[in-house]
């Protein structure tokens, strides 16, 4: 009723077969066309679409997962395949309000709540829903006579109090066990960066090195970091209040002049990173963009060196 | 039948009944069902204009790129698409409604103090005024969105009259919603008739109390905001500059202070208009009464306390606090959703366009409300604050909430206030569309949200995903907007040749449908005894009925003796 299944809907969207597939190493790429039952599966396309996870290795944490995409193409050739896939897709429909898979160590923590709620939500929705319609249906009016005048029940208002309450205590459980993890600092981040925010880009400075890039409007910069290990962002603005926020971290925060914002990151995988400033900041906000660039350790200090040379050159 | 003659200083002075031409008489009149229908149609006026920004504000993100407008201009239909919502309509029209309707049903002749009921709709009428002009004065608008965090809205990042307009406009409509305020909480605390005890006042008229006990508390310390502000701006004040000791995090601490309550300020009469709409379509009673006038109380309550749920991404608020705070918000909500649906259990539901709306009310706050237990946890809410999952959220929330409510009881009380029916048929195919295009223009903006799109963004790139669901969302959008020309018409067409409306046309539960439709000048000629919260159900069924109320006492929680 309210549009649960609106997940699969925008792959048909205009223009979305040409979409460049490849964003992030290790995305399997679909390329199934008119098949509307594999839709589900047709959400890998962007790393953003999210229902499914990418990464082989994570799909048995995942509470539910769908099936992998298979060949382009093809159609379901047995029953049971046929089944398989629709009960899947049945399957996905609550979760099409799903969150992208995460690339941080405290992304999956949130990632983790987030499908908690989300079942937990799947559950009353479905409940009150459900006794909703029953009622439009079941208790229509058919004739004049006027119905038992009910003015309540204790017993029932003090389970609908009670239940909902002990549901809200166990998921404050879950909230402060995933803010916890997300949270927690390191003692000793293997690289820390000072993040400024600033209208309209983002300024990256890698403390204990010369190191630094700064970006502009319509030129988003990257941000290097090295995987596998936490890294500690410093966050300031320069002038107004601006937010960091990469999606697939599942993390934002605000950049507050004054005030000095701190958190780790530890990124589990290499590749590059879609981010961009979340809290309205005038004029050109939708510009003030900026990726992530996931790299080996190696390959980190050999461009932290590299960037410093050359930033060093420039007089920093 | 008992009936109690009405204690004749209630009555109004003679002079006062004689008709005047309408204009003249619209502008001097202090007659509260007047001055609510000014309400009601300068905040539906308020309304269209937000609308239309709002398929601007679609409009332009249909495509990725910039298609119409500059970023400037986009930030500045935006910002003032949430002001004229929030601020201009939202939280006023119900108090049209509520203007019209609680000295009604709790048999008073008018509110306490008529002439400042009058000022305070004037003070609004031309707050907003003032708030709108600044369409007309040079830059424009104000462009730092309805929340207007400094340093942005601060005159070193945003210069130019329109700011200013904006925040005076504001503060002289809050001043207006304190007096309007004081005085309708003095009504329903003084002025209920002989009998109507405040356990046998109509839930509307309970929401309405909590709702304007909100705003006198949380109005003020938006008007302090607002006159810090125009000190920064214009005369070099310091609150919020951090260069010199001030703190952009203290703006966002007062503002939502008074801006979740706000929040509840524009829902919480909503659920009275449900709560009356539901047990008249059911042919039952409010299932828990009691239940739901404690929960719009604790509703009223914690909302005070949950401010900060707004500030999880600034890293510099108790996160714990708020937000077991805001999870428990969602208990009392919970009981009211709960009776509403116990209301239609065994009933016998009618569908008139008043109870669809109603129900449409259920389906979309339902998700509206899901979706808040979300973003009360800090971990979820660093993913999706200020991307579109939010906006979705609160327009479920707020437009779903408020908008479905608003329909039914225009639906249900349009015969009362005109004594002309609205016709089901235009009613219907409103419905119906306003259903299907509201969801079709906010769920995708769930997933657009955990997909990672920032709100309040003129523009976006084409290679992230986001091209379908924003187009789907655009579409479902001019939908919407279109719903309203179908409404549009049935009133003018209903105002003329409408159906003609008894007193109770409904059976009705509440005091208003056993007086004339529309109601005479003094309200009432004769007011029936008060022996429930039914009174007009125990009219027309004898208090001998084994569903109505005989004792002194409400026979709550009766199991309905036959």
């Amino acid at each position: 009723m309210n549009g649960w299944f609106a997940c699969p809907a925008p792959v048909k969207g205009p223009g979305r077969r040409d979409v460049p597939t490849v964003l992030v190493a290790g995305t399997p790429i679909g390329t199934e066309r008119d098949d509307p039952v594999s839709s589900g599966a047709a959400m890998g396309y962007s790393p953003y679409r999210g229902c499914r996870p990418t990464d082989p290795r994570k799909e048995a944490t995942l509470p539910l997962s769908l099936p992998p995409p298979r060949a382009p193409g093809a159609r379901p050739r047995t029953a049971a395949t046929a089944a398989r896939r629709t009960v899947a897709l049945a399957l996905a429909l609550p979760l099409a309000g799903c969150a992208p898979e995460s690339v941080t160590s405290q992304g999956d923590a949130a990632h983790f709540a987030y499908d908690f709620f989300l079942w937990a939500a799947a559950v009353v929705w479905c409940t009150v829903t459900g006794l909703m319609v029953w009622s439009m249906i079941r208790y229509r009016r058919r004739n004049d006579e006027l119905p038992k005048q009910i003015h309540g029940s204790n017993k029932l208002e003090l389970t609908w109090t009670l239940i909902p309450f002990a549901l809200v205590l166990v998921l404050f459980g879950v909230t402060l066990n995933a803010q916890s993890k997300i949270l927690h600092r390191a003692k000793d981040p293997a690289a820390t960066i000072q993040v400024t925010a600033f209208q309209w880009s983002w300024q990256f400075n890698y403390q204990g090195s010369r190191a630094q890039v700064i970006g502009q409007p319509g030129r988003p910069p990257t941000m290097v970091v090295p995987v596998g290990v936490p890294v500690r962002i410093r966050l300031v603005s320069a002038d107004v209040v601006h937010s960091f926020y990469v999606p697939r971290t599942l993390f934002k925060r605000q950049a507050i002049p004054g005030t000095v914002n701190q958190f780790d990151l530890t990124f589990d995988r290499v590749g590059i990173f879609h981010g961009q400033c979340t809290q309205f900041c005038g004029v050109a906000h939708a510009d003030m963009r900026f990726d992530v660039k996931v790299v080996s350790s190696s390959e980190f200090q050999s461009w932290l060196e590299t960037t410093s040379r050359a930033s060093g050159g420039n007089g920093t | 039948m008992a009936t109690t003659e009405l204690p004749s200083p209630a009555l109004p002075e003679a002079p006062h009944e004689a008709p005047r031409n309408g204009l003249i008489d619209y502008i001097t009149t202090v007659d509260h069902k007047k001055i609510g229908i000014l309400y009601i149609y300068t905040a539906f006026g308020i309304f269209l204009l937000g609308g239309i920004l709002a398929m601007l504000v679609r409009a332009e993100l249909a495509k990725p790129g910039l298609q119409y407008m500059s970023e400037n201009t986009y930030n500045q239909i935006f910002s003032m698409h949430g002001t004229l919502m929030i601020f201009l309509f939202a939280a006023q029209v119900s108090t049209g409604l509520a203007n019209y309707f609680v000295p009604l049903q709790i048999g008073a002749a008018d509110v306490a103090f008529p002439r400042l009921n009058a000022m305070s709709y004037w003070t609004y009428l031309f707050g907003s005024l003032i708030v709108i002009s600044s369409f007309f004065v040079a830059g424009g608008p104000a462009a730092a969105a309805w929340t207007a965090y400094p340093p942005l809205s601060d005159s070193r990042y945003l210069q130019g009259a329109g700011m200013d307009l904006w925040i005076i406009g504001l503060a002289v409509v809050g001043i207006g919603g304190i007096a309007g305020a004081i005085n309708l909480v003095t009504t329903i605390f003084t002025m209920r008739v002989p009998g109507m005890t405040m356990f046998r006042i109509p839930l509307f008229a309970w929401t309405v109390l909590v709702t304007q006990l909100l705003i006198m508390f949380a109005f003020p310390p938006l008007t302090v905001a607002l006159a810090t502000l125009f000190l920064e701006r214009n005369f070099g004040a310091a609150f919020y500059d951090p260069t010199v000791g001030g703190s952009p995090v203290l703006w966002q601490h007062v503002f939502w202070f008074f801006g979740h309550p706000e929040v509840y300020i524009v829902i919480l009469p909503g659920f009275g208009m449900i709560s009356e709409v539901i047990p008249v379509f059911s042919r039952k009673p409010l299932f828990g009464y009691r239940a739901l006038v404690f929960a719009t109380f604790g509703i009223g309550a914690l909302s005070f306390g949950v401010w900060a749920h707004h500030m999880f991404a600034t890293g510099q608020v108790n996160l714990p606090w708020f937000s077991i705070m805001s999870f428990l918000i969602a208990v009392p909500t919970g009981i009211k959703v709960f009776n509403w649906v116990a209301t239609m259990w065994r009933g016998s539901i009618t569908f008139t366009t008043s109870m669809l709306m109603a129900l449409g009310f259920l389906a979309v706050f339902l998700v509206g409300g899901i979706t808040g237990v979300f973003l009360a946890s800090p971990p979820i809410d660093f993913a999706v604050n200020d991307t579109y999952y939010v906006v979705a959220h609160f327009h479920y929330v707020m437009v779903g909430g408020l908008l479905f409510a608003l329909f039914a009881g225009i639906y249900f009380w349009f015969p009362k206030m005109s004594g002309r029916f609205l016709s089901e048929g235009w009613g219907k195919l409103h419905f119906w569309r306003l259903f299907v295009g509201f969801n079709l223009t906010f769920f995708p903006q769930f997933i657009l949200g955990l997909q990672g799109m920032p709100r309040r963004v003129a523009n976006y790139q084409g290679n992230l995903g986001w091209d379908g669901l924003n187009l789907t969302s655009s579409l479902g959008a001019f939908l919407t907007g279109i719903s309203t020309l179908p409404f549009l018409w049935n009133v003018f067409v209903s105002l003329r040749k409408g159906k003609p409306a008894p007193g109770d046309p409904w059976e009705g539960n509440s005091l208003e449908w056993t007086t004339s439709s529309p109601p005479p000048p003094h309200n009432f000629h004769e007011l029936p005894e008060i022996r429930s919260e039914r009174p007009a159900f125990d009219l027309r069924h004898g208090a001998g009925h084994p569903g109505g109320h005989t004792g002194p006492e409400t026979s709550y929680p009766s199991r309905g003796r036959r």
